[in-house]
């Protein structure tokens, strides 16, 4: 017969509560992981909601063209969300065009845009950068003065045409706006009493960049929207979006067959 | 002296024998030593009883001498023809007028004998190189003292420049005159006309009903392929917004776009006067009429209506449909057509009573009328833009045209006017601003 000794007892009862310990740990792990989980989940539900909150607000503030549009004004009957849409003028002494594509052209409004009319005419002498997507850029500019009457000039920094005249002088060009441009005209052109500037891009796809140079504010090109929305519990998403003054297809100056 | 007369019987025999030998043997033998025999035709002149040519040596030989019987005198060498001159200078044919000099960077000249043995033309230009080409001279000798040439012969020219369409003689050189490539000439005649003064004229492409030739102002140009419109030496103003310089782009103030295309061929004219040109050029289109229309249905307010009478108020109207085209309209607007657009009159002319309108019309295929001088608004069409046939009216578009392909049917009856005339009217178009343009668009999350 065994005989167990009292001190033996105590053994059991360390085995008991380290089990017990094990189980609790791995009964408060899970229970983290799975709190952690569902506020992250909650945290990207409400992300995706604010973020269509935003863009549902920064819809309807194009549609309705007003400087100010609040989530309210949707009548969404969305709770513990809220929201507003700010439309202002973009402004500044530098102008970078979105990659324009080969035989595209952007108009750079050199005149408040009234829609459809123009007001107060830029006055002042820009440089005019390049940077192309691969090869050598091209660009034939259209100026439309405040009278309507056309004139043009040619920016043709590797000489792709030949024998041609009166093509404005380039130099290699800098970094504007965290763009490095490879090309910008030599002399700064005098833009006063123009109302449109069309840059239509010949060869390769190209980016311009547009530098008054005083550092005198360019006309506005367009009115950037920036919708906020957030949730009560403070997750905002914030969209931005920069809307262009109408764009002129080149089709309209050039003709084409 | 000779005392036995048998040797002097025997000398006698062998001096006998000797003299047959050097009478019959030596003449037979050695001709080159006959003399008697074979003389120089140059020096002797052949008497036919007694002399003849030999074939083999042109020699006069005796009939007394052996050798071939049969042979003929020859004939004295002939006195040389005399050289034909043919000289005019080089006139341009409008189909209603000629003027003087033409323009051909591949000018050829040529004279073609009846019948060519033993003659020889040869050409030359004035200038030698260059523009413009003045007159040209020809010369065609006849050489009869080797040759045996024909001296009645017809003279035909043929002349060509890339850049006309046809290039003949007249009769007397009348401008306008039915072509006679033809002149027909006798050296040997007894007083024969060995000068000619025989002008060339040069039909400009439209002349006869072919195509004409097209001009733009203050436009650019961007060719789906190659361009091919010569343009020609005399240049005369379709209207008072043109001017008579020889260009493909007139460009009164800077205002000549870019001429982009795979290839140019304008004659020897340039593309305007700062000649912005860059050819092997392909062009990457991406605006088309149903790109537009996707666009429009996402971004833009539009009204559907069943023809040009729905236009009533400025906008952007939608037809699904084919359409004619047969009065101005009424508004401004931007129209688009799910089919193809005929202009059977006069489109949108100003009149003393009614402003023009600023239209643009997008279409699948676009077809002027016949009989339709003018057009105003900006036209494209995603398929083909046929300007009708003619061949004694030009077409103006007063706007733009933009499509795939243009059918160019129209030449002028003076086709030193340009048959097809397109000018940029960029203030009227820029009323159409909101409708026919769109927008970019540049979106940043956080």
């Amino acid at each position: 017969m065994i005989k167990r000794s009292n001190n033996e007892s105590g053994q059991v009862l360390l085995i008991i509560v380290m089990i017990l310990a094990t189980v609790l740990a791995v009964t408060f792990s899970v229970s983290f992981t799975s709190q952690t989980e569902t506020q992250t989940a909650k945290l990207e539900e409400n992300s995706r909601k604010s973020l269509a909150a935003a863009q549902a607000i920064l819809e309807a503030s194009l549609k309705n063209n007003v400087g100010t549009y609040s989530l309210g004004d949707l009548n969404l009957n969305l709770a513990g969300f809220t929201g507003i849409a700010t439309v202002e003028a973009t402004v500044g002494p530098v102008f970078i065009t979105p990659l324009i594509q080969k035989d595209e052209q952007y108009s750079f409004y050199l005149s408040q845009y009234n829609n459809p009319g123009f007001s107060n005419p830029f006055t002042g002498n820009v440089y005019i950068y390049m940077k192309s997507e691969s090869g050598c850029p091209s660009v034939e500019l259209t100026y439309i003065d405040t009278s309507d009457v056309l004139s043009r000039d040619f920016i043709d920094p590797c000489n792709q045409t030949s024998g041609g005249l009166n093509i404005l002088s380039t130099q290699p060009g800098s970094s504007l706006n965290g763009v490095d441009f490879g090309y910008r005209i030599t002399n700064p052109k005098a833009l006063s009493g123009k109302k449109l500037m069309l840059m239509r891009v010949l060869s390769n796809s190209t980016k311009l960049g547009i530098q008054e140079v005083n550092g005198n504010n360019l006309p506005a090109q367009g009115k950037t929207t920036t919708a906020q929305a957030q949730t009560g519990t403070s997750t905002s998403s914030t969209v931005s979006l920069f809307q262009s003054y109408p764009q002129i297809p080149s089709d309209f100056f050039v003709a084409s067959f | 002296m000779m005392q036995n007369p048998k040797s002097a019987v025997v000398m006698g025999f062998f001096f006998g024998i000797f003299f047959f030998i050097i009478a019959f043997f030596v003449p037979y033998k050695f001709p080159v030593l006959a003399v008697a025999c074979n003389q120089s035709c140059a020096v002797h002149a052949c008497d036919p009883g007694l002399w003849c040519n030999v074939p083999a040596g042109r020699l006069c030989r005796n009939f007394s001498c052996p050798g071939n019987p049969t042979c003929v005198c020859p004939s004295p060498t002939p006195t040389l023809y005399p050289t034909i001159a043919i000289t005019g200078i080089l006139k341009e044919n409008n189909g209603v007028s000629c003027t003087n000099d033409i323009s051909s960077n591949n000018l050829k000249i040529r004279i073609v004998p009846q019948n060519g043995w033993g003659i020889t033309p040869v050409c030359t230009q004035n200038p030698a190189s260059g523009n413009p080409k003045i007159a040209y001279n020809c010369t065609v000798t006849f050489d009869n003292q080797i040759a045996n040439p024909s001296p009645a012969q017809n003279l035909t020219l043929n002349a060509s420049a890339p850049e006309y369409q046809s290039a003949y003689w007249t009769d007397n050189n009348v401008c306008g005159g039915a072509a006679n490539n033809t002149i027909a000439v006798n050296v040997a005649a007894p007083v024969p006309t060995t000068t000619f003064n025989k002008d060339i004229f040069f039909d400009l492409s439209g002349v006869g009903g072919g195509t004409g030739w097209m001009k733009l102002s203050n436009l650019s140009f961007s060719g789906n392929a190659g361009l091919n419109n010569v343009i020609p030496q005399s240049v005369s103003a379709y209207d008072s917004e043109d001017d008579t310089s020889r260009y493909f782009i007139i460009d009164g103030a800077g205002t000549a776009g870019v001429n982009s295309a795979s290839s140019i061929n304008l004659g020897t004219a340039q593309t305007s006067a700062n000649n912005w040109s860059m050819t092997s050029y392909t062009r990457q289109v991406g605006f088309t009429p149903a790109t537009f229309l996707d666009y429009v249905k996402s971004r833009k307010d539009y009204t559907t209506i069943a023809d040009l009478s729905g236009a009533s108020q400025p906008g952007i109207y939608y037809i699904n449909g084919d359409l004619t085209i047969s009065s101005d309209p009424t508004s401004d607007f931007v129209l688009i057509v799910n089919g193809n657009v005929t202009i059977s009159q006069d489109f949108n002319k100003a009149t003393q009573t009614t402003a023009k309108k600023s239209v643009a019309i997008l279409a699948n295929n676009i077809t002027i009328g016949n009989n339709v001088a003018y057009a105003y608004g900006i036209f494209i069409a995603g398929g083909a833009f046929d300007t009708g046939t003619n061949a004694a009216l030009g077409l103006k578009i007063k706007g733009n045209v933009s499509t795939s392909t243009l059918s160019d049917g129209r030449s002028q009856s003076n086709n030193s006017q340009p048959s097809l005339f397109m000018v940029s009217d960029p203030g009227a178009f820029i009323t159409l601003l909101p409708y026919l343009s769109i927008s970019k668009y540049d979106q940043t999350i956080q």
